[in-house]
C-alpha cells in the first residue's frame, strides 16, 4: 500500500489524483523529502502563485478550496459591487473546533484599489496555505482552532476585471466602475484614455521637440531622463495615451471612476475638496458598505489588514495628524511589538505612520476599522524596489533606474511597449512606448511566491496574537454565615488586548462578561489589586461582571460572594474580540 | 377645538395634561397626499427611513422642465415637529395664492419640499407623545452594550416627560425668582447654595447614576450628516451617514443638481444671526467658515429675513451642531443653506411695550402668559427607587413646548415664512445674454463676442462650490456646424460662479460661415441659449 502512494505521488500530480490519495491517508501528509519545508508538496488545490487571477478564476479559486477542505473553508458573498458582481469573502477556520464566529477573527482585504491586483494574490495564498497546511503544521492547527480569519480576495471586483481586460496605466483603474462627472461639466465619463494603437496597453506618447527637455537614455532606448539645465532635449513627454474626445482642450479629463474606494470609510470623512478621491458621502460605494456591515455583524474581528501597492510599508494609522490624539502609547506599543517584527520579517519593507511618513488619508479603510471599530490594523503597500536587487535602490522610488535595469537582465524586455510611430488626430506625429500595466507596481511572476508568503506569515503573526483567553484559577473560600468567596482569574496569552485604549476610551465595543452561572450571587466586583484587597463593586447584575478590557499579557480578576456553598458551579468569560470560554468548578 | 381641549383639562385634572394637538402621522401624511389635486403639486419619494416609511417629497413647479429649484426641509430631528407642521402649511400658503401669481412665482423656478425627512420618530413620537430625535434604529445610546436598557420614564402617570428634582444638601439649582415652578441654577459665584438636583423624568436601572440616558429614540439625523461629524456621541449613529435617511437626503440635492438653495425649517437658526467670514477658518485644508462671498449672501438674505420675520419677536439664539444637515449642506452640498425654527417663545411687555425679557424667561413667560397647557407643569411628590430617603418631585419644564407650540400658534409664522420663500426665490439667479458682436474679419473668418448677466440677486452657485467636484459648473457650449473650424476659443469651457449683477464675458473666432449655438449657465442657474448667425 505505502509503495503505492509512493508511486502515486512520485508520478501523479493531478489534482484528482491527489485527493483520493489524501483522502485514503486519512490527512495529506507530505512524504518529507518531496516537501521543500514550509509548503504544501502536494496540495490538494494545485495553484501557480507566479501569476494574476480575474475574478472568474478568484471565484474557482474559492469554490475548490471549499470543497477540498469544507471543515476548514467556507466562502460566501458578502454583497454586489456596482456592476452586480459577489464580493466573496473566504471564512478559514477549524469549523469542528467551537463556535467559529466567536473566535477572535482577522480580516485580511486585497485589491481595494483595482490596479493594485496583487494583493489579492495574497490574501489567496493565505487561504491556501492555511487550509493546505492544517494537518502538516501543528501551529497552523492550533491557529485555525482558536482563530477564524476572514479573507476578501478583492473588495474591488469590477475594476479588477476592467484593469485586466482593458486599456489600463499600472495607475489607471484605481477605482470603481461607478461613472462620475469628474470635470463638473456636466457630462460622464466623456474623455477616456484611449488605446490609439490597440495592443491592450496605455502607454506614454512623445514628441520630437526642439524645445523638449527629455531625452532617450543612450544605455537603455525604453527610458526617457530629463535632460540637465543648459542641455538640449530631443522630447517632450505627452502623458498617457489618449486624445481629446470632448473638445474642451483636455486630454484623458474625464476617466471612469477618478474617485478612490479608499476615501469612502466611515472615519474622519472629507469631501473631495479636502481629499481628492472621496464620493459624495462615507458608504457612497456598494463595495464599501458590504464590507462595512460585514464588520458590524462580526464584531469578534480583532485584527485587520488591508494590501495596497506599493513601496515596501507596513502602515498603521491614523491617516490625518489630528487623530493622532486617538493613538496612545498603550495602543502604539502593541502595534510597534507586532509592526516591527513584520519589518524583519518582510525584507526591504518598513513599518511606519500613514499621516507621517507616506501622506495625509482622510476617509480610509484603515482608519475606520482602527478608530471607527477598535481594531487593530495594518495595511502592507507591496512590491518594493528593493526585491530587484535586493538592496536599497538609490535614487528614490520613482527616479530609480533599477526597474530599467531589472527588465533587461531578469525579463529579457517583456516589461516595456518599445516606441513606436503614431499619428495623433491632435498632437500630430508622436511615438507611443512605455512600461507595461503589470509592471513597476505589480510583482514580477517569479518574486510573487516569496512576497506572498512572507505577508501570509506577518498576517499569521498577527492573528497569532489576537487575544487568547484563558481562566487560569477559580478559588472559593468559605466564608462565615453560610456564605462562599469566589475569585476567578483570567488571563490573555497574548499581545492583543480584548480592547484597544482607544475602545476603552470611547467605548467602541461593549465591555468583556466575566459570568458565573450556578450561583445565586449576593455581590459581584473587580478586583484591582488582590494582596491589597482593592475591589470595585458592581451593583448591575453582579452575576455577570464587565471588565473594560483584558490586556495583552495580563490577568484580571474578579469575585462575587454567593449563599450556601453552590456545586455545578460555571465560570463563562464572554468577549467580542477575546471569544467565549468557560470553566466549571 | 383648542379651547375646548383646554376647558376640558382644567375641569378634569384627572385627564392628566394637553400633548401637543400635532396631526397623527397617518392624518399628516394624508394632508400631504391630499395636495396631489393642484396641477402644480406633484408627489414623489427620496428613499425609505430605516424604519421602511417613504420620505416624500411634494414638489410645486409649472411644468416638468428643470428649473433652479429651491429646496425646504424639515423634520430631520424629530424633536421639532412643528418644523413639519409648518412646511406642510407654507405649501398650502402657496398654493392659496391667486393663481397668477403663483404661476408668475414658478415662471422660472421651482419649489421643492422635503416636509418629514424623519418619518420614523414622527410616527412614533406622536404616538407616544413623547418627542425624541431619532429614527427607528436600536442604538445603544451609552454605548455600555446594553440596548434601550434605561428608557425615559413617565414616573406620575402624567403621560408627559417633564423634569424631576430631588431636594438634597449637594443640590445644584434654586427656585427661579419669578416662576415657581421652574428651577435654575445656583449660582456659586454669588454664594448662592442649590437645594436641588435637577434630572430629567427617569430612573436609573443600570445604576450608572444617570436617569433616561438609553431608551427609544434611534438615530438623531441631524448628528449623521458629514460636516463635523461627531464620532461616538450619543445618537450620532455608528459613522457619518450610516442613516438610510441621511444618505437619501444628500443623493437627492446630489442628484438633482438645479438644487440652488436650501431652506430648513429645523434647530438652528443661520438666518436671524448671518453666517460669517472667519478669515482663518476659510483658508484652513478643512474649511469651517463660509467664505466672503458667500458671507455676504448671507448676510443679505438675513436682511430680508430678519425685515419679514420681525412681527415673531425677538429669536432664540441658536449655534450649529456638529452633523447637522444646514453645515453640511452648504460646506459638502455646495449650496446656500439656510436654517430657522420658524417660531420662537415671544412675548411683549404689556407695561412697557419693550421686549425686555430674554432667553430662557421669555419661555417661561410665554408659557404662562398664554396658559400653555402641559408646557410647565407643578411640582407633585414621587417615590422613587433610587432615592428611598430623598423628596423627589416630578414637574417642571417640558422641554418640546420651547420650540413647539400648539398649533394655533404656528399660523402667522407659517404665513411670514411662505412670504419670506417667495423673497429668496425671486433672489435667485438668473442668466441673460446680451446682444452679441459679430465681427467679420474677412475670408470667412468672424469674431463672435458676447455677454452673459446674472441679473438675479444671488450668485449662480455659492463660492465654495467651484471647490466641490459634483457641483455642475457654469459651462458654455459653443457648437458649430459641421464646416467650420475654431481659430480661438473652445467648444466647452468652464467658468467660476458668477456673482448677482456681474457679466461674464465670451469671444471665439470661427472660420466658416452659418450659424453657431452657444449655451451659457448651470442647472442652479438655468441654462440660456442663443443662435448667432455669420
Amino acid at each position: 500500500m505505502k509503495l503505492i502512494n509512493i508511486l502515486f505521488v512520485a508520478v501523479c500530480t493531478v489534482s484528482i489524483l491527489s485527493v483520493a490519495n489524501a483522502q485514503n491517508n486519512n490527512d495529506a501528509i507530505d512524504i518529507p523529502g518531496l516537501r521543500a519545508v514550509g509548503s504544501p508538496a502536494n496540495p490538494k488545490v494545485p495553484m501557480n502563485w507566479n501569476r494574476y487571477h480575474d475574478n472568474k478564476q478568484i471565484e474557482q479559486f474559492c469554490k475548490d478550496l471549499q470543497k477540498a477542505y469544507p471543515s476548514l473553508v467556507k466562502y460566501e458573498s458578502i454583497g454586489k459591487s456596482f456592476e452586480g458582481r459577489d464580493i466573496f469573502v473566504l471564512s478559514i477556520s477549524d469549523f469542528n473546533n467551537g463556535i467559529s464566529d466567536r473566535k477572535p477573527g482577522m480580516w485580511i482585504d486585497g485589491n481595494i484599489h483595482a490596479n493594485e491586483l496583487q494583493g489579492s494574490e495574497i490574501a489567496m495564498y493565505t487561504a491556501w496555505y492555511l487550509a493546505e497546511n492544517y494537518h502538516q503544521v501543528p501551529f497552523i492547527k492550533e491557529l485555525l482552532q482558536e482563530k477564524i480569519f476572514y479573507i476578501a480576495p478583492t473588495i474591488n471586483p469590477d475594476s479588477r476585471d476592467y484593469f485586466i481586460y482593458e486599456p489600463n496605466t499600472m495607475h489607471s483603474s484605481r477605482t470603481g466602475r461607478r461613472p462620475f462627472d469628474n470635470d463638473g461639466d456636466g457630462l460622464i465619463a466623456e474623455d477616456l484614455y484611449d488605446d490609439l494603437d490597440a495592443d491592450g496597453h496605455i502607454v506614454m506618447m512623445r514628441r520630437k521637440s526642439k524645445t523638449g527637455r527629455y531625452k532617450a537614455d543612450p544605455e537603455n532606448a525604453n527610458r526617457m531622463i530629463l535632460v540637465k539645465p543648459g542641455e538640449k532635449g530631443e522630447y517632450e513627454l505627452l502623458g498617457f495615451e489618449g486624445i481629446d474626445n470632448d473638445g474642451d482642450g483636455l486630454v484623458n479629463e474625464d476617466i471612469t471612476g477618478t474617485y478612490d474606494p479608499n476615501r469612502d470609510w466611515g472615519w474622519n470623512w472629507q469631501p473631495n475638496y479636502v481629499q481628492n478621491g472621496a464620493l459624495y458621502y462615507p458608504g457612497t460605494l456598494p463595495e464599501t458598505m458590504a464590507v462595512k456591515n460585514f464588520f458590524f455583524k462580526h464584531t469578534n474581528i480583532a485584527g485587520a489588514q488591508s494590501y495596497h501597492n506599493y513601496g515596501g510599508m507596513i502602515l498603521r494609522g491614523p491617516g490625518a495628524a489630528q487623530d493622532d490624539k486617538y493613538y496612545s502609547r498603550k495602543d502604539i506599543q502593541v502595534y510597534d511589538a507586532i509592526g516591527q517584527t513584520g519589518a524583519k520579517m518582510l525584507p526591504g519593507y518598513d513599518y511606519i505612520v500613514i499621516h507621517k511618513d507616506l501622506y495625509t488619508v482622510f476617509g480610509g479603510e484603515i482608519d475606520f476599522f482602527a478608530l471607527g471599530r477598535g481594531i487593530y490594523t495594518f495595511s502592507n503597500e507591496l512590491m518594493t524596489t528593493y526585491k530587484l536587487f535586493n538592496e536599497k535602490a538609490n535614487g528614490g522610488l520613482r527616479q530609480s533606474d533599477e526597474y530599467y535595469e531589472f527588465d533587461k537582465l531578469l525579463l529579457f524586455g517583456d516589461a516595456y511597449v518599445p516606441w513606436k510611430e503614431f499619428d495623433h488626430p491632435q498632437f500630430g506625429k508622436i511615438e507611443i512606448g512605455g512600461a507595461k500595466k503589470n509592471y513597476t507596481r505589480n510583482h514580477p511572476g517569479f518574486l510573487l511566491l516569496e512576497d506572498a508568503h512572507r505577508n501570509a506569515a506577518f498576517t499569521i503573526y498577527h492573528a497569532h496574537h489576537m487575544p487568547k483567553l484563558e481562566i487560569t484559577s477559580i478559588e472559593t473560600k468559605v466564608l462565615a454565615g453560610n456564605l462562599t468567596e469566589i475569585v476567578a482569574t483570567v488571563w490573555n496569552s497574548r499581545i492583543i488586548p480584548t480592547h484597544s485604549d482607544h475602545d476603552v476610551k470611547n467605548k467602541v465595543n461593549r465591555p468583556d462578561y466575566i459570568r458565573i452561572e450556578g450561583a445565586d450571587v449576593i455581590v459581584g466586583m473587580r478586583v484591582l489589586d488582590k494582596d491589597f484587597n482593592s475591589t470595585v463593586e458592581q451593583k448591575y447584575k453582579p452575576d455577570q461582571i464587565e471588565v473594560p478590557s483584558i490586556d495583552g499579557m495580563s490577568e484580571v480578576r474578579v469575585k462575587w460572594i454567593v449563599k450556601g456553598s453552590p456545586k455545578n458551579v460555571k465560570i463563562v468569560v464572554d468577549s467580542e474580540k477575546g471569544g467565549l470560554v468557560e470553566k466549571a468548578i | 377645538m383648542k379651547k375646548i381641549f383646554v376647558l376640558l383639562c382644567s375641569i378634569s385634572p384627572l385627564l392628566g395634561f394637553a400633548q401637543l394637538d400635532y396631526p397623527s402621522y397617518k392624518d399628516l401624511l394624508s394632508s400631504i397626499h391630499q395636495l396631489k389635486g393642484n396641477k402644480y403639486v406633484s408627489i414623489g419619494t427620496i428613499g425609505k427611513s430605516f424604519g421602511g416609511e417613504n420620505i416624500s417629497v411634494v414638489k410645486l413647479e409649472r411644468d416638468p422642465n428643470v428649473k433652479p429649484t429651491l429646496l425646504l426641509v424639515s423634520g430631520i430631528d424629530g424633536k421639532h415637529p412643528a418644523g413639519v407642521i409648518s412646511s406642510v402649511g407654507l405649501l398650502k400658503e402657496l398654493l392659496a395664492m391667486q393663481p397668477d401669481s403663483l404661476a408668475h412665482l414658478l415662471d422660472n423656478k421651482s419649489i421643492w419640499i422635503v416636509p418629514l425627512v424623519n418619518p420614523d420618530a414622527y410616527k412614533r413620537n406622536v404616538e407616544a407623545g413623547h418627542w425624541n430625535s431619532g429614527n427607528a434604529r436600536v442604538v445603544d445610546n451609552d454605548r455600555d452594550g446594553r440596548m434601550d436598557e434605561n428608557p425615559s420614564m413617565d414616573i406620575n402617570g402624567d403621560a408627559l416627560i417633564s423634569q424631576m428634582r430631588v431636594k438634597s444638601i449637594a443640590g445644584t439649582h434654586v427656585m427661579h425668582p419669578n416662576y415657581k415652578n421652574i428651577l435654575i441654577e445656583a449660582d456659586r459665584s454669588k454664594g448662592e447654595k442649590g437645594n436641588y438636583v435637577l434630572f430629567d423624568e427617569g430612573i436609573d436601572t443600570d445604576f450608572d447614576d444617570r436617569y433616561g440616558e438609553d431608551g427609544v429614540g434611534g438615530v438623531n439625523l441631524d448628528r449623521n450628516f458629514t460636516f463635523n461629524y461627531p464620532a461616538f456621541y450619543p445618537e450620532s449613529g455608528n459613522y457619518a451617514a450610516s442613516e438610510p435617511e441621511t444618505k437619501a437626503l444628500m443623493n437627492f440635492v446630489y442628484e438633482n443638481p438645479q438644487i440652488s438653495t436650501i431652506v430648513q425649517f429645523g434647530l438652528t437658526n443661520n438666518l436671524s444671526e448671518p453666517e460669517r467670514f472667519n478669515e482663518a477658518k476659510a483658508n484652513e485644508r478643512i474649511v469651517s467658515s463660509w467664505t466672503a462671498k458667500d458671507a455676504d449672501v448671507a448676510k443679505y438674505i438675513s436682511s430680508i429675513y430678519k425685515k419679514i420675520s420681525k412681527p415673531l419677536g425677538e429669536p432664540t439664539k441658536m449655534e450649529h451642531k456638529p452633523g447637522n444637515f444646514a453645515n453640511t449642506a452648504y460646506y459638502h452640498l455646495g449650496k446656500y443653506s439656510f436654517s430657522t425654527p420658524i417660531w420662537w417663545p415671544s412675548v411683549v411687555d404689556s407695561v412697557n411695550n419693550t421686549k425686555t425679557t430674554k432667553g430662557d424667561d421669555m419661555f417661561y413667560q410665554w408659557a404662562i402668559q398664554n396658559n400653555i397647557d402641559g408646557a410647565i407643569l407643578p411640582w407633585v411628590n414621587v417615590k422613587h427607587p433610587n432615592f428611598p430617603n430623598n423628596e423627589v418631585e416630578v414637574g417642571g419644564i417640558v422641554d418640546i413646548y420651547r420650540l413647539n407650540p400648539p398649533l394655533a400658534y404656528l399660523g402667522q409664522s407659517t404665513k411670514i415664512h411662505a412670504d419670506f420663500i417667495q423673497h429668496l426665490l425671486k433672489a435667485m439667479p438668473q442668466l441673460e445674454f446680451q446682444k452679441p458682436e459679430i465681427t467679420a474679419l474677412g475670408a470667412d473668418v468672424f469674431r463672435v463676442e458676447l455677454a452673459v448677466t446674472n441679473v438675479g440677486l444671488m450668485p449662480m452657485y455659492p463660492e465654495i462650490a467651484d471647490k466641490i467636484k459634483y457641483v455642475s459648473k457654469f459651462k458654455t457650449i459653443c457648437e458649430l456646424q459641421k464646416d467650420q473650424v475654431f481659430l480661438n476659443g473652445k467648444r466647452l469651457q468652464l467658468y467660476p460662479s458668477l456673482g448677482a449683477g456681474k457679466s461674464q464675458t465670451f469671444s471665439w473666432l470661427i472660420k466658416g460661415k452659418g450659424t453657431v449655438t452657444i449655451i451659457a449657465g448651470c442647472p442652479t442657474s438655468g441654462i440660456v441659449n442663443i443662435d448667432v448667425k455669420l
